[in-house]
């Protein structure tokens, strides 16, 4: 199943002499839904170094690492969204192949100007633009506005650049996970800028197979094939080929990942810049999109969250976010709540996990994303089986009859388990699988 | 004349497309979709005609028939272009669009929009011609979609060499008058490049070989823009500025070799150039190599005119040598030292702009740089603000280059001190306690069905041992979910699963799920292997790799006679071994609870008991069980270990057999081992031990190719024999001779658990580490990486011998010296004995491997400096000095002095 979304811009994007004008598409700002929201006008500090990230994050998004046999075909080319929260502006793209997200985050001294408003939209990112990009020097000053400039906006009423692209529902619902897989994640390693770039530049450049751990060496990282206490996990390390452009610039690279224990895991890879900081989070596996970790299932089908979720909105309202802590104090809720309404608003796309400062932030997805979630197979499927009624409950066994076969699901004190080949590869680790997900909605162990 | 659905369907039935078009012809729309149900009919489920037993050209004509009928009545643009692409052949596509035109619907520029609506072009089935005939058609002007846009590419001259080229590229656009729409729109396209690199060579046979050649200027694209631009047809400015740009946007590597192609040929003027200032400097900043280094070039001439700032080549030079490219570092050094000699005012900006470098990634480039340094301070004092900028950045600098650095810039603040770097040993591989219940072996079982690892097969079967005669029904039942996923059909497909060494698990599984054993789990389990009708790859159980299916068989009689207690040989660690006292209690108890103890599983648990001298304790407590497996394996033990295997050389053989057939080997000659155990294998024998030990020849086993399948598992191996890894090693050898081949996961785990493993290693663990280090994979470098490190903190490898083969495969085989040195460098930037390791290595092996002066060897020897350094060996390196004292400045050469200097103190 695929959706169309429609990017209406003034006009392209352009760098015109110094002056850098990335246009707007329909989005979200403090005054509501807005046709072309503007959010920021002045200049960037570091322009080189801003222009490569920008370019590191369009170059994120036309980029498909993972193409399984069934899809040849190019996807069509999204532009990256961008979301002002007052004191930064935070460019992000996803790969056509849901495996990678790329975050460049302008800080509040990497930019010297007015905010003029917050809120999220896409921004247009065209070839010749990104050709101009390549152009910027460090020498000259770089203004940048983000949203049409005034005088766009007093003489020109109608849309003149109109882009229909493409949505497939996997691409939302990964831009919806990354949150969830990233928001269990610690600092694991810092590298100085001569480790990181050695570090980044020894991985292997072309297709690699199999997953390996990099674990902390020194003052420096190396990777193994087998995890150690405090590694991180990186599969098909050649997706963090975009931070090299940038490499120049760093001054420092940290490394972010969950604890593990031996099964794949996402990992979050941030250089560090003056001024700002380019993010590339990676799926568990090459072949694995962050679209199908179903890290938000249960709550997709938990709705007891909605209710908290507006209240945990209104504390974000596109500032510059804020720990789960901060978020209890601030709402009055408990904090299992508050993870579970952040959960809920992760799945609609309305809050992204800022890893470095372990703060969820509000940025509203100018897609439907719920609407892709709600769409999500695995729940759709578990849907489906309730209502053919093919569940038949004995005490802690739940029985799910297909048509040339059965799974067993097993309520254990250990937790769920299934029969299926998903479970006995995964183990639960991407979620549950259609039967785990249908049990446990029958049983009502979630609503 | 009017159609009917009668007429249409004796024209179809007839084969005739000719007959079906007349029959369409003049029809109206209301017509044909009165058609419509008739179409659907004869087209059935897959499109083609109901079922004919015609020749292949009568089918052939009857399919063609039906197509024009389907095209002739299907309604709407987008179906008609889905039925378009699926045609093969420009045949079908004259009948496609001669059906189109006949019918011409009001919305056929809709299906011509369709079919080159895509981003790319479709190289083996493009609908281009069928569009394009459309579009003359219809008078419709040029798409610019990519596909058309290619496509017209592809038309004028073919991809493949069976179709002749249509004519001069040049004249063909020449005449065209849309060229100034044309080409600018295909330059833009993304990725064109690639299109147009194989549109500019043709193929030709040189000597029975195939190989391409370039085609007269006038017949490529690069020559006919080049020679339309000189004659003003296109406009210059605009095609160096497309040519640029995609560059800028980069691409495929044949994309970027045929713009900088292009480029060269159009040679820009200087005013050019420097009106493009800006394009240059960024392409040498983020542009692919091939593009930066044109970019580097055309900066330097314009700077050779005199046109350049100095702080443009400053810029330049911080863009450049923040590159990986080591070509690209030296030739902006080089160029540095021109303009620093012309300039000497602007030195001091050079100077901070090529100190950016002292951090470059390759140590090489670092020692450069300092050169540079050292000769721009020759001319004059730098200033004190230029030498603090170096002093910043030559804080990271190897403590080799630190005395040349400070002799440059004055004293240097203290390097950091590190921490003595950890060494980062994986940790052992971890071991999952025994499934206590039914559920959990469901669990467990599914878990090896999809990710079939061998310790994990151990757990099924310690599970089913325990298991799986007291619950029996229960246990039924609740494999049945998996019994699809056992065997995948009756015809013994399984024997798929046989390959992958599942076969022993998979059997088990299915008899326990069927009883008796159906003939696919009997097939799986090797039962009745010897029957004529088997094929020749069905499992014997003889070898280290058999030993699963014998012990399976053992389980599953002894389950059926009602046996339930838990497996003797169940590995206690990842490598396979057991827990000794573990299994002296079990001994003890099942003798106390009147078990027989199985044989196959009590031999193979003596295979897998440690190395070392058995405790007295233990071999007194055996000797108080009053049984004789008590008593065997009181004996074993106290007659020590299996007697180590003799490991002896051998070569791939030139040629192997090949269903019947004798067929070359590519790795022929390639050195690999044979292991044997003279006078104790017998693979008919009734002895586990000594089926074990009948290992099959594995040259025979490296002869087969990669691409054949899998191979036998040296994880395997190494879980059968834990306490003797040459054999395991042996195997990884067979597998990883082929360096350019990925190596088979099971055998890159099992060169990682070498050192966890024990035994004496030999030649098969040197040739094992040796290949891995080679091969293309970087997760097979990596598990050698893991494997030395393991090494060097278990001890266990005589670095000595390793680097003697080593130095072999250096110099006379395929082994690449840049990919070992990388594995080595990783190795060496752990503590000492890490260090110490390498440098054995490469102390043995580069007096082999000098003479052989193979690219990448300056970086083994730079290494050898490096470690020697670290660990403060001194001493001599047969045939250093020779090479040392030569004349040459190779850089073979000058690192082998900066060796010499190290070991000389």
């Amino acid at each position: 199943m695929t959706g169309d979304a429609l990017l209406a811009y003034r006009r392209p994007s352009a760098l015109v002499g110094d002056r850098l004008t990335l246009e707007t598409s329909g989005g979200t700002s403090t005054l509501g839904a807005q046709a072309n929201p503007r959010f920021f006008a002045g200049f960037l500090t570091e322009p080189e170094q801003g222009a490569q990230a920008l370019l590191a994050v369009a170059a994120v998004a036309r980029s498909r690492y993972f193409v399984p046999m069934t899809s040849q075909r190019l996807q069509a080319i999204l532009d990256p969204v961008v979301t002002s929260d007052g004191e930064r502006l935070r460019f992000e793209s996803f790969s056509g192949c849901c495996g990678v997200y790329a975050r460049y985050d302008v800080l509040a001294d990497g930019m010297d100007g007015d905010v003029l408003d917050r809120g999220t939209t896409n921004v247009d990112v065209n070839g010749p633009l990104q050709e101009a990009l390549t152009r910027v020097g460090g020498r000259e000053p770089l203004h940048l506005s983000v949203g049409p400039d005034d005088l766009t906006v007093t003489t020109l009423d109608d849309a003149v650049v109109e882009r229909r692209v493409t949505l497939p529902p996997r691409w939302a619902r990964g831009f919806a996970e990354v949150p969830a897989a990233t928001s269990g994640m610690d600092l694991r390693a810092e590298l100085a800028p001569g480790e990181a770039r050695r570090f980044l530049r020894s991985l292997p450049r072309g297709g690699s197979r199999g997953v390996l751990w990099a674990v902390a060496s020194g003052r420096s990282l190396r990777l193994t094939t087998r995890p150690a206490a405090g590694a991180v996990c990186l599969a098909g390390p050649e997706r963090l080929a975009q931070l090299d452009p940038v490499l120049r610039f760093a001054t420092g690279l940290r490394v972010y990942g969950p604890a593990v224990d031996g099964a794949p895991v996402a990992s979050a890879w941030e250089i560090v810049l003056p001024g700002g900081r380019l993010t590339l989070t990676v799926s568990p596996d090459l072949s694995r999109g962050f679209s199908g970790e179903g890290g938000l299932l249960l709550d997709l089908a938990d709705d007891r969250a909605a209710d908290d979720a507006d209240l945990v909105l209104d504390a974000l309202a596109f500032t510059a976010g804020d720990d789960v802590a901060s978020l209890a104090e601030d709402t009055g809720l408990p904090p299992a709540r508050v993870r579970g309404a952040l959960a809920a608003l992760g799945s609609s796309g309305r809050v992204g996990y800022d890893v470095a400062e372990a703060r969820w932030f509000h940025r509203q997805l100018p897609y439907d994303a719920a609407a892709a979630d709600a769409n999500n197979p695995r729940l759709r499927a578990a849907r489906a089986l309730i209502e053919e009624n093919r569940l038949h409950a004995d005490g802690d066994l739940v029985v799910v009859r297909l048509d040339d076969h059965e799974q067993h699901v097993r309520r254990a004190p250990s937790g769920w388990t299934c029969t299926c080949p998903w479970w006995a590869r995964y183990g639960g680790r991407r979620g549950p699988c259609k039967h785990v997900l249908a049990a446990r909605i029958a049983q009502g162990a979630i609503s | 004349m009017t159609l009917t659905p009668e007429a249409l369907r004796a024209a179809v039935e007839r084969g005739d497309p000719d007959r079906v078009r007349e029959v369409l012809a003049g029809a109206d729309e209301a017509e044909r979709r009165a058609c419509v149900p008739l179409v659907k009919e004869l087209a059935g489920r897959d499109g083609w005609p109901p079922a004919q037993r015609l020749s292949p050209e009568r089918l052939t004509a009857a399919a063609d028939a039906l197509l024009a009928a389907r095209l002739g009545v299907t309604g709407g643009a987008a179906a008609v272009a889905t039925l378009v692409r699926r045609q093969y052949g420009r045949r079908v596509h004259d009948l496609v669009v001669g059906v189109l035109v006949d019918r011409s619907p009001p919305w056929l520029d809709g299906v011509v929009a369709r079919l080159v609506a895509d981003d790319t072009s479709e190289l083996w089935n493009s609908p281009w011609p069928v569009a394009e005939a459309l579009r003359r058609h219809l008078g419709l002007p040029r798409p610019s979609t990519p596909a058309y846009l290619v496509g017209v590419v592809q038309d004028l001259t073919p991809p493949w060499s069976s179709e002749p080229v249509r004519g001069d590229v040049l004249a063909e656009l020449r005449g065209d008058p849309g060229l100034r729409d044309l080409v600018p729109a295909l330059l833009e396209v993304p990725d064109v490049g690639s299109t147009l690199a194989v549109a500019d060579v043709e193929s030709v046979q040189d000597g029975g070989r195939w190989t391409t050649r370039a085609r007269a200027p006038e017949r490529t694209w690069c020559g006919a823009v080049v020679a339309l631009t000189a004659e003003g047809l296109l406009d210059r400015s605009e095609v160096l500025d497309l040519c640029l740009g995609a560059l800028l946007r980069g691409g495929k590597r044949e994309h970027v070799g045929w713009f900088v192609g292009l480029h060269d040929a159009l040679a820009p003027t200087d005013d050019e150039v420097a009106a493009r200032l800006r394009t240059y400097t960024g392409l040498l900043a983020s542009g692919a190599g091939p593009a930066a280094t044109l970019a580097q070039r055309f900066l330097k001439g314009l700077d050779a005119a005199g046109r350049l700032d100095a702080d443009v080549v400053a810029d330049a030079t911080r863009a450049a040598l923040a590159r990986r490219e080591k070509g690209l570092a030296t030739a902006q050094l080089s160029w540095v030292q021109r303009v620093a000699r012309r300039r000497p005012d602007a030195v001091g900006d050079l100077a901070v702009a090529v100190a950016d470098g002292l951090a470059h990634e390759r140590r090489d480039v670092a020692e450069r740089v300092l050169a540079v340094l050292e000769g721009l301070s020759a001319s004059g004092p730098l200033p004190e603000s230029v030498l603090d900028a170096v002093r910043a950045r030559a804080a990271d600098l190897p403590v080799t280059l630190r005395p040349r650095a400070e002799a440059v810039v004055g004293p240097l603040a203290p390097a950091d001190d590190p921490a003595e770097p950890l060494l980062v040993v994986p940790p052992p591989r971890s071991v999952e306690p025994p499934v206590g219940t039914v559920d959990d072996l469901v669990s467990v079982a599914a878990t090896y069905l999809a990710r079939p690892d061998p310790l994990i097969a151990e757990r099924v079967m310690d599970g089913v041992a325990r298991l799986g005669a007291p619950h029996r029904e229960e246990l039924r039942a609740a494999l049945a979910p998996l019994g699809s996923r056992v065997v995948p059909d009756e015809q013994g497909s399984g024997t798929a699963a046989q390959w992958f060494g599942r076969a022993p698990v998979h059997g088990l599984l299915h008899a326990l799920i069927t009883d008796p054993p159906p003939a696919p789990a009997r097939r799986l389990l090797g039962f009745g292997a010897r029957q004529p009708d088997h094929r020749v790859y069905w499992p014997d159980p003889a070898g280290p790799e058999g030993a699963r299916t014998a012990r399976v068989r053992e389980l599953l009689e002894n389950v059926r006679r009602g046996g339930a207690q838990p497996l003797l040989a169940t590995p206690a660690t990842g490598c396979g071994h057991v827990d000794l006292e573990a299994l002296v209690a079990a001994v003890e108890s099942a003798a106390a609870a009147g078990h027989d103890l199985w044989q196959w599983d009590l031999e193979q648990a003596w295979l897998r008991v440690p190395r070392g001298e058995v405790p007295s304790a233990l071999l007194d407590r055996l000797a108080r069980v009053p049984t004789p497996a008590a008593g065997w394996l009181r004996a074993r033990l106290v007659g020590g270990t299996l007697p180590d295997p003799v490991v002896t050389p051998a070569a791939v053989p030139v040629t192997r057999h090949r269903w019947g057939r004798a067929v070359p080997t590519q790795l022929a000659g390639e050195l690999v081992v044979d292991v044997a155990w003279p006078g104790l294998a017998d693979p008919g024998s009734g002895s586990l031990v000594q089926r074990a030990v009948a290992v099959p020849s594995l040259a025979d086993q490296a002869a087969v190719e990669w691409w054949e399948g899998p191979r036998r598992s040296p994880l395997e191996v190494l879980l059968t024999l834990p306490s003797h890894r040459e054999v395991a090693a042996g195997y990884v050898v067979a597998d990883a001779v082929g360096t350019e081949h990925r190596l088979p996961d099971a055998a890159r785990e099992a060169v990682g658990l070498l050192p966890e493993a024990e035994g004496p290693t030999g030649l098969a663990t040197h040739l094992a580490l040796v290949y891995t280090a080679a091969n293309a994979d970087a997760a097979a470098r990596t598990a050698a990486v893991d494997a030395l490190e393991g090494f060097a903190v278990r001890g266990g490898l005589d670095a000595a011998a390793a680097g003697v083969v080593l130095g072999g495969r250096l110099a006379g085989s395929p082994v690449k010296p840049g990919r070992v040195h990388a594995v080595l460098a990783e190795v060496a930037r752990g503590p000492v004995p890490a260090r110490r390791l390498v440098w054995e290595l490469l102390a043995a092996a580069l007096p082999l491997a000098l003479p052989s002066r193979r690219r990448g060897l300056p970086d083994l020897v730079g290494l050898a400096a490096e470690t020697a350094a670290a660990v403060g060996v001194r001493g001599v390196v047969p045939g250093l000095g020779d090479l040392a004292d030569s004349t040459g400045g190779g850089r073979l050469a000058v690192e082998a002095r900066r060796l010499r200097d190290v070991l000389q103190g």
